[in-house]
């Protein structure tokens, strides 16, 4: 029986050896990719927009494959050997293809290993992509789909030309993706900037049916030196590119839509713009429905310590204290206020989660409006109450 | 020294109920529930649950009046011998089915995670001639298996539980009973076939030492998963929210992809963790296979139902490559489901049950 | 099954029993004997014959014969002989009464030894001449009288080297059975503790002692332990190892299921547990029956020293037990199949040292774990200096090496490193011996699957596992089949003695209870 046993194991270990049927690749046969951009052709673009008979003409003929496709997708590919050398580990490769897909299958044309993407950190989408709502859902579809891609990786899009990216001298890492996930990372110091991750991106753009912003990174070219920076959004809106949102109402959209872990704020108090470094916020909202009108409450509470004042001002005392707090809370109620109407009246759309808390909490008013939800939020009145604690004002009282 | 009395302990009855449900429902678990009831997935998770309660208590009722008779026997006590036999077929077949679609479906994981060039059959194989290998040995062997492997099993679902909570939106499953009623009512169908794999009950009783406990125990199992069930969809809704968890095909392995393991000295866990993941679903394969041979040589009349298990390595593996496509797939388990998984976990306790109380008042006027 | 059986057992072999088919008695002319016993022992130039006479020249003849070597000559000499040749003459008793009893009276007040027998038959006398006693016939009388003349050279008792303690005991079995009863004896000062002697082996006669505490071990492991070895037909035992073999359930495994140690401690302790131990002569090494998987990553020192220590330990040596078995398939998997699992950085890492390699990883794998396992190989057998000088070039030379040439990548290396210090952390050579085994067919298992081969051999492994029974328990218990009780002392836990108030329950001990009153509180 035993003898049976082991011959039954020992054969089939010998047929599954044989057959060859094997995923091994090792592991230095493998091109890392650590980012990847999409880029739309212009040219391709036009055409698009003209007509479908380009696209229309290829996909008649079966044999449409090799054609360079409207997408230009960048990949960087790390190469860990010189990475040890700390030298600028990463090489970038170009390919045009039909879709990402058909851009994978010809970066193996290109490079002689084998592409991988477990390890991913960004994902760059150019803002052509998202003008173009075709595509921009064709790569959603692709990253939803893909089981390769890193979900964690975060998302951004590219202002510009994607291939001013390749130019940017990451520093203190070695390849741009790094340099960017680490800024993009960074969202726990600055308020500014936000990282967003494949996934999330992905559940808020499906449920909120093609409504969402994503961080954009805008290269910018100083004497010469390519820069980043992530102090921007892009707003999405039925799957297609709606506008960037300024700076200035990047830290309010934030606190409103939750995404604000911690940041810096400038309070004006007795003419000196004092840092107040917010740790925590707590966000809580009322609704009352009045005469067909939402109305909205909502108090806000900020948590944080003042980090400068002026040299030899008392801030060791609660009426101070009291005073720098009341400054702080108009300043701050003034900024939501001035937020909510930009996007009431200039957008147009709810970008500030209203919708998503109406839904979650008050289920029965939402039902009522959910069709026309854009003018409901457009009319709906909505009252802030700013509550803002300093906690601690550093080592030294005057 | 445990007696060698072919017979099973009621802690291990417990776990023995506890690893075959837990198997490969749990990969897919949370998108059906989404569909049925979007944010009150987990409300049905529960309500499922406890009738899955209820349909053990009917068997646990039936069991320990038949205790040892076992499943044929008993059919045949109930409704006759023809009758009985008959009735027992269609629980084989579910077998059959239920064994090839659990493997079918982590193999269908494993080629799109784990291996994605190996072919199908390369995967499946193993894993079928290794459950036949263990169901062989006995329930004794098998129930000692599955103690080993359950601190394992708690294990990984510590793991999965540490890893996933962080970064998600648990406002995300408000509004709370949402969904209409009626909806709710249909979405329990969908539901209560996730616990399939306690109709173990139907037959185990003869195997058991002390089969007047075997309701408290095998609940236990039962209760241990409704827990864990309702905590991954909670846990996909809060990461992903309602629409998103009903697009994927496997939201729990979608769930470990989108989290990181704080201090990163782990960088992409589905991998990982649905190769530690097969140790869960071989134990319900074998728990299937080990019900099978019972049921099959109880109705051929045949004294070991370990020769039996063998027979069907081809037929599982033939049965398991079936379905064409990943749509079809779940379109057939769907159906299987439907049909013989509500017989064997919904029809057939039932009216065993009655039946049994209706025999209980024969017996009673006769002797009186 | 009678079916499927009868082909595979066949009817047994008539045994050849010496004692049945010849035995003689011993007569009463006393030259019958001293012809038979010569040449029975003709060619054996080693065994001593010394004929004498008691009571003058005409007095009765005696005849004595031993073993040269394996007597204790200066016994002979002066307790013996002494006393029978001088002392009984200048008694001068009556020379009638000295004719008709010369037995009696050199058994009664001649002979000055505590320890002697007599036997009837001539097999008998050359059994025990062979095992270095030594046999007197006297004319006229029809029973040799054996005295116990064992001597030979043997090793003082000295602390094992293969388990070693830091604290503990530091006396081991040496290769003398009766010094080994001792030392068991001098842990169990209890009327109950049998020590229970068979002969196994047609030629080597060689002792086995079965040893049990009549009151807790259990009554059915017992019997089998002695039904197994009264059914050994061999032969000769040369060592523990023959009789360890010999009553295995199953033979095709890398498990063994009998515990080997030099510890008199770790006998006792079993002992006392409800287990049985088993000394074989000429072998150090004493058997424990029945063990499970959890008793193997256990060490005696455990008992001894503070139970949150010795729980961390044994948390280490599960890890070290999972790192031995796993982490070189592991590698395998990781390397060749999902890198994704590797953390960037260090994927990078591995990747660039990994460029200059011509093998692919599981080449690699199997080339640095046989290296190690040869280097462990060779530093057996070779004398301890050279021994250590082998681990030396070995470890660093070899690997140094073997990284420079770009033969292998140093993360391997490490690996194999990890995996071999790993392998022994774990207290039981044999059973890391077995992990040894299982690591290599994870490993192909690995080279085709990569994790999910891991996994589909570490399955198959425990299915193994729980189908082996040490007579009748469970190999996995007290895990599985699970017992609270017993988890207070297992591979991961050991809880203080004063919460051990009960012996192991998956041995099934006649007395479950080790400390009655309870007393021991000391609030």
């Amino acid at each position: 029986m035993k003898v049976k046993k082991i011959l039954t194991l020992f054969i089939i270990i010998v047929l599954t050896l044989t057959t060859g049927c094997y995923d091994r690749v090792e592991i230095e046969q493998r091109a890392i990719i650590g980012a990847f951009s999409i880029e739309l052709v212009d040219e391709v673009q036009e055409s698009f927009e003209k007509a479908d008979d380009a696209k229309q003409a290829s996909s008649d003929s079966s044999f449409n494959e090799n054609k360079n496709g409207p997408l230009k997708i960048i990949f960087g590919v790390i190469n860990p050997s010189k990475l040890q050398s700390g030298d600028k580990a990463f090489k970038t490769v170009e390919v045009r293809g039909a879709n990402i897909p058909d851009a994978v299958e010809k970066l193996g044309e290109k490079i002689s290993r084998q592409p991988y993407f477990a390890q991913m950190r960004m994902l760059y989408i150019s803002d052509k992509v998202l003008k173009n709502k075709k595509v921009f859902k064709e790569v959603l579809d692709r990253l939803d789909r893909s089981t390769k891609i890193n979900e964690t990786a975060n998302i951004v899009v590219i202002k510009g030309e994607t291939d001013n990216l390749a130019k940017v001298e990451p520093e203190l890492e070695n390849t741009i993706a790094a340099h960017i996930f680490g800024i993009s990372e960074n969202s726990k110091i600055t308020a500014n900037v936000s990282a967003l991750p494949i996934y999330k991106f992905l559940s808020v753009i499906r449920n909120s049916d093609g409504c969402c912003f994503i961080p954009v990174v805008e290269i910018k070219n100083i004497k010469g030196k390519f820069e980043p920076s992530i102090d921007k959004v892009v707003l999405i809106k039925d799957y297609q590119f709606l506008r960037y949102l300024d700076t200035k109402y990047i830290k309010t959209f934030r606190i409103l839509n939750n995404d604000f872990r911690s940041g810096r704020m400038l309070i004006n108090y007795e003419n000196i713009s004092i840092p107040y470094y917010v740790y925590s916020t707590n966000k809580r909202i009322w609704l009352e429905e009045e005469e067909g009108k939402l109305k909205y409450k909502v108090k806000i509470e900020f948590e944080g310590d003042v980090e400068e004042l002026e040299f030899g001002k008392d801030l060791f005392d609660t009426q101070t204290i009291d005073k720098i707090n009341k400054a702080a809370e108009e300043t701050i109620k003034e900024e939501f206020i001035e937020t909510t109407k930009y996007f009431q009246d200039t957008i147009g759309y709810d970008y500030l989660g209203f919708k998503d808390f109406t839904h979650k909490y008050y289920n029965k008013i939402y039902q009522k409006y959910k069709d026309n939800w854009d003018e409901v939020f457009k009319n709906a009145q909505i009252e802030y109450d700013v509550k803002v604690y300093i906690r601690r004002i550093g080592i030294s009282k005057k | 020294m445990t007696p060698n009395d072919d017979k099973i302990s009621n802690i291990q009855l417990c776990v023995l109920v506890f690893n075959i449900v837990l198997g490969i429902g749990i990969l897919t678990l949370p998108a059906s529930l989404t569909k049925a009831a979007e944010n009150d997935g987990w409300i049905l998770c529960i309500i499922s649950g406890l009738l899955c309660i209820l349909s053990i208590y009917f068997m646990c009722y039936v069991g320990n009046k038949y205790a040892e008779y076992g499943l044929v026997g008993t059919l045949k006590k109930l409704f006759g011998g023809f009758v009985g036999t008959a009735l027992a077929i269609p629980i084989i077949l579910y077998y059959i089915f239920f064994c090839s679609v659990e493997v079918r479906l982590f193999a269908e994981t494993a080629k799109l995670y784990l291996l994605p060039n190996t072919s199908l059959e390369i995967i499946i194989l193993p894993l079928i001639i290794l459950a036949v290998l263990l169901s062989r040995t006995g329930i004794e062997s098998i129930a000692r298996f599955f103690e080993s492997i359950t601190p394992f099993i708690f294990f990984l679902i510590f793991v999965l539980i540490t890893v996933t909570i962080p970064k998600s939106d648990y406002s995300n499953i408000r509004p709370f009973l949402g969904t209409p009623l009626t909806k709710l009512i249909k979405g329990i169908s969908v539901s209560i076939f996730s616990y399939a794999g306690f109709e173990i009950l139907l037959l185990i009783f003869p195997y058991l030492r002390t089969p007047k406990k075997a309701f408290k125990f095998s609940s236990a199992g039962l209760i241990i998963i409704i827990v864990f069930y309702v905590f991954a969809d909670i846990q996909c809704l809060a990461k992903f929210g309602v629409k998103e968890t009903e697009s994927f095909i496997y939201p729990t392995i979608s769930l470990i992809r989108a989290s990181q393991v704080p201090g990163g000295f782990i960088e992409r866990l589905e991998g990982l963790l649905l190769a530690l993941w097969v140790t869960s679903v071989f134990t319900t394969l074998v728990g299937l296979l080990f019900s099978l041979s019972v049921v099959l040589s109880d109705v051929l009349k045949h004294k070991k139902p370990k020769h039996i298990v063998s027979m069907f390595i081809p037929i599982i593996y033939i049965v398991a490559l079936w379905g064409d496509s990943v749509a079809e797939l779940f379109e057939l388990s769907d159906k299987l489901m439907n049909t013989l998984g509500l017989y064997s976990i919904g029809i057939l306790p039932l009216l065993m049950f009655l039946f049994s109380l209706f025999r209980k008042r024969d017996v009673k006027k006769s002797e009186g | 099954m009678s079916l499927w059986n009868k082909g595979r057992f066949k009817s047994p072999k008539p045994l050849v029993d010496y004692k049945i088919e010849s035995r003689t008695d011993i007569s009463e002319e006393i030259n019958n004997n001293i012809t038979k016993i010569k040449e029975t022992f003709k060619g054996s130039d080693d065994v001593v014959f010394r004929e004498f006479v008691v009571g003058g020249l005409d007095g009765r003849r005696m005849f004595l014969s031993y073993i040269d070597g394996m007597s204790d000559k200066a016994l002979l000499d002066d307790f013996v002989l002494m006393p029978l040749m001088l002392i009984s003459r200048e008694v001068k008793p009556d020379y009638e009464e000295i004719k008709d009893n010369l037995a009696n009276i050199a058994k009664n007040s001649a002979l000055t030894v505590t320890d002697f027998k007599e036997v009837e038959k001539m097999e008998d006398v050359y059994l025990a001449v062979l095992s270095g006693e030594t046999a007197l016939f006297i004319d006229g009388y029809s029973k040799a009288i054996i005295i116990a003349t064992r001597l030979w050279p043997a090793r003082n008792t000295s602390e094992p080297s293969a388990e070693t303690v830091i604290r503990g005991p530091r006396d081991g079995f040496v290769e003398t059975l009766r010094f080994n009863t001792a030392l068991i004896r001098r842990r169990i000062r209890d009327t109950k503790f049998k020590v229970k002697q068979l002969q196994v082996g047609q030629r080597s006669k060689t002792d086995v002692a079965i040893m049990y505490i009549d009151d807790i071990a259990d009554k059915r492991v017992v019997e089998e332990v002695e039904k197994r070895i009264k059914k050994i037909d061999i032969d000769a035992v040369i060592d523990s190892g023959y009789i360890q073999q010999l009553i295995e359930e199953r033979q095709f495994t890398p498990f063994p299921q009998v515990q080997t140690t030099e510890r008199p401690d770790v006998v006792a302790g079993a002992i006392y547990e409800g287990r049985v131990g088993i000394l074989v002569d000429n072998s150090p090494f004493a058997l424990i029956v029945p063990v499970t998987l959890n008793a193997f990553l256990q060490s005696s020192e455990d008992y001894y020293s503070r139970s949150s220590i010795t729980t961390f330990v044994r948390f280490l040596r599960l890890i070290s037990g999972a790192i031995a078995i796993i982490a070189p398939g592991t590698y395998i998997g990781l390397i060749s199949f999902n890198p994704g699992v590797i953390p960037s950085k260090l994927l990078f890492s591995i990747s660039a040292s990994r460029e200059g390699v011509p093998f692919p990883a599981y080449i690699e794998a199997f080339v640095m774990e046989l290296t190690i396992e040869f280097l462990r190989e060779a530093g057996v057998r070779l004398p301890r200096p050279i021994g250590s000088t082998i681990g030396i070039v070995g470890g660093l030379v070899i690997g140094q090496a073997a990284v420079q040439a770009g033969i292998v990548s140093p993360i391997m290396v490490i690996v194999v490193a990890v995996t071999a210090i790993s392998s022994f952390a774990i207290p039981n050579y044999e059973v890391a011996a077995g992990f040894r085994l299982i690591r290599f067919f994870l490993m192909i298992l690995a080279s085709i699957y990569g994790l999910y081969g891991v996994m589909l051999g570490i399955i198959a492994t425990l299915i193994h596992l729980v189908n082996i029974k040490s007579f009748g328990v469970p190999y996995m218990a007290p895990l599985a089949p699970f017992e609270i009780e017993d988890i207070k002392d297992s591979a991961f836990v050991r809880l203080s003695w004063k919460y051990m108030k009960k012996r192991p329950k998956h041995l099934d001990p006649q007395d479950e209870i080790r400390q009655r009153s309870g007393n021991n509180d000391t609030k």
